[in-house]
């Protein structure tokens, strides 16, 4: 008996979780729906302003962020109730194919429904109000510079996964916290060593960032050449991967 | 079946609750697991199952470590545990659902155990009543006809007739091939069900009989005056002296559960050693 993956135990763990969640999922993608709706009519009656493409961006990537990070820390509340742990943690199914139910529903399906719940609700506002004089194009998510979104979404997602199956309770809150408290660590270490690496003053800088030397009260930015750009998101990526794996393995060792 | 060696655990930051326990459980027997509130039965169990994982020492169902709950050990392992989970789906979609992942399930049997528990298939399991919540889950983990059957407090939120009917069942599924381990604190409640008796206390397993065994060597009755009996642990009851004494004449007599439990529970350490000798 394969102990990791069977297709077969993997389809009917995917099927009995619809079959469990599928209220709780249509509701939250009408909320979302509601919150684009809401959040489009009042860029186009209450700014009165064309819905136009920069706009557009502005309405997709903070809610995607957003109800991405809430939606994935919320995915494995099944392992974190006691009653509920209990339940699933002893179906015979594997913690691979445990985690990969969880990852699908908050990863790929989610990207889905909330990428065509943004088009739907864009080609509807769109149509809703014209304004005069402006031609307005769609948000093409899936443009080159637009492909950063998803690399961050990526990472995104690795972080709130693996506070999903860390904390017990207050995922999203507890997984934020740390976060944050994580990039100010983070950002304090890595000036100071950029500052060593360097013998100068730098602005505070994020790890993967662009160098800034502080030059008599003004800002040296050092950019990096175009051929190591491609770098920052494969490390993003590869931090992305470790969280996931990381989620998998405290799946696994999970104790009710 | 199950073989516990050496078993070490403790919940982090707190003393460890068993030390060196070890225990052996084989199949076609039904195992009363007893002991007081907060003496470890539950963990126990969960150490059986995989769901908490020995910090020193092994858990083996059928020689494969539960520890990571390979999916080998989840098919033949049903747990029942005493606070249950039902998801908003009544009992016929949720074996629908389920009970592909138990290679030995029989529908057949489910929907005989349903009707003998009287719960109906086709009422949403959470807005159910605790005790028909209960009735329900027993029913699928009776027909998943797993090896190993686990049930924690079973009968807790249970009404008198459907506790009469919990323990035909139970005594209906036993097979040479299964073994059943209820825990509970309620001993009345396993009264002529099981087979063999395990008491935790003090971290430790300090009854692991037969109850053939354990009426062979000692006997239990109601006496107006005890004086002169070899007597291993009393108590006064409304009919006269409820005690435990000393099997002499080779007469079995019908086990009394809870004063026994008593008299191990008040470290009666004379039934203990009673029971060791040979």
């Amino acid at each position: 008996m394969n102990n990791f993956f069977n297709l077969k135990r993997f389809g009917l763990l995917f099927k009995k979780h619809c079959a469990e969640h599928y209220k709780t999922y249509l509701m939250a993608s009408a909320v979302l729906l509601g919150v684009f709706l809401l959040g489009g009519c009042f860029i186009v009656y209450l700014i009165e302003v064309p819905l136009e493409t920069r706009l557009q961006s502005v309405l997709f990537v903070p809610i995607y962020f957003l109800a991405g990070a809430i939606f994935t820390s919320i995915i494995f509340t099944d392992i974190s109730d006691k009653k509920k742990a209990i339940s699933a943690l002893t179906l015979p199914a594997s913690h691979f194919e445990k985690f990969l139910v969880g990852w699908l529903f908050s990863y790929a399906i989610f990207s889905l429904v909330f990428l065509g719940s943004f088009y739907l609700i864009l080609s509807l506002l769109l149509n809703l109000r014209h304004f005069p004089v402006t031609h307005i194009s769609m948000f093409n998510v899936f443009s080159g510079p637009a492909t950063l979104i998803f690399i961050l979404y990526t990472f995104l997602h690795s972080i709130t996964l693996y506070g999903a199956v860390l904390f017990e309770r207050l995922h999203f809150i507890k997984t934020a916290f740390t976060f944050f408290v994580a990039v100010v660590v983070l950002t304090g270490l890595n000036t100071l060593f950029l500052e060593k690496l360097t013998g100068r003053e730098v602005r505070p800088t994020t790890p993967f960032a662009n160098l800034a030397i502080v030059d008599h009260n003004s800002y040296v930015a050092v950019r990096s050449i175009r051929v190591s750009e491609p770098i920052v998101g494969y490390m993003i990526i590869a931090a992305a991967i470790i969280f996931w794996v990381a989620a998998y393995y405290r799946l696994k060792e999970k104790q009710v | 079946m199950i073989a516990i060696k050496g078993l070490g655990f403790g919940y982090p930051r707190q003393p460890l609750l068993f030390h060196e326990l070890n225990l052996d459980l084989s199949e076609g027997h039904i195992y009363g697991l007893l002991g007081k509130n907060g003496a470890g039965k539950s963990t126990l169990l969960k150490n059986m199952i995989g769901l908490a994982y020995p910090q020193q020492g092994s858990s083996l169902f059928k020689g494969i470590s539960v520890s990571g709950r390979p999916v080998s050990v989840l098919q033949d392992v049903y747990f029942l545990a005493e606070e249950l989970y039902v998801p908003s789906l009544t009992p016929e979609q949720f074996v629908k659902n389920t009970a592909g992942f138990y290679p030995k399930f029989s529908n057949a049997d489910f929907y005989q155990y349903l009707k003998a528990l009287d719960v109906e298939a086709k009422a949403v399991m959470d807005k159910q009543s605790y005790g028909q919540q209960k009735k329900a889950m027993i029913a699928f983990g009776l027909a998943t006809n797993t090896g190993l059957l686990v049930m924690d407090e079973p009968t807790n939120g249970l009404d008198i007739p459907s506790k009469v009917q919990f323990r035909k069942l139970i005594a209906s599924v036993l097979t040479e091939e299964r073994c059943i381990v209820i825990s509970t604190h309620q001993v009345r409640d396993l009264d002529s069900l099981i087979d063999t008796l395990l008491v935790l206390h003090d971290r430790e397993i300090v009854i692991n009989h037969a109850i053939e065994e354990i009426t062979e060597k000692i006997s239990f009755g109601i006496y107006n005056d005890t004086a002169g009996m070899e007597v291993l642990y009393e108590e006064e009851g409304m009919r006269g002296k409820y005690a435990i004494i000393k099997n002499t004449t080779g007469k079995f007599s019908k086990m009394d559960l809870e004063l026994f439990f008593n008299a191990i529970s008040s470290d009666s350490k004379s039934i203990i050693k009673a029971l060791k000798k040979d």
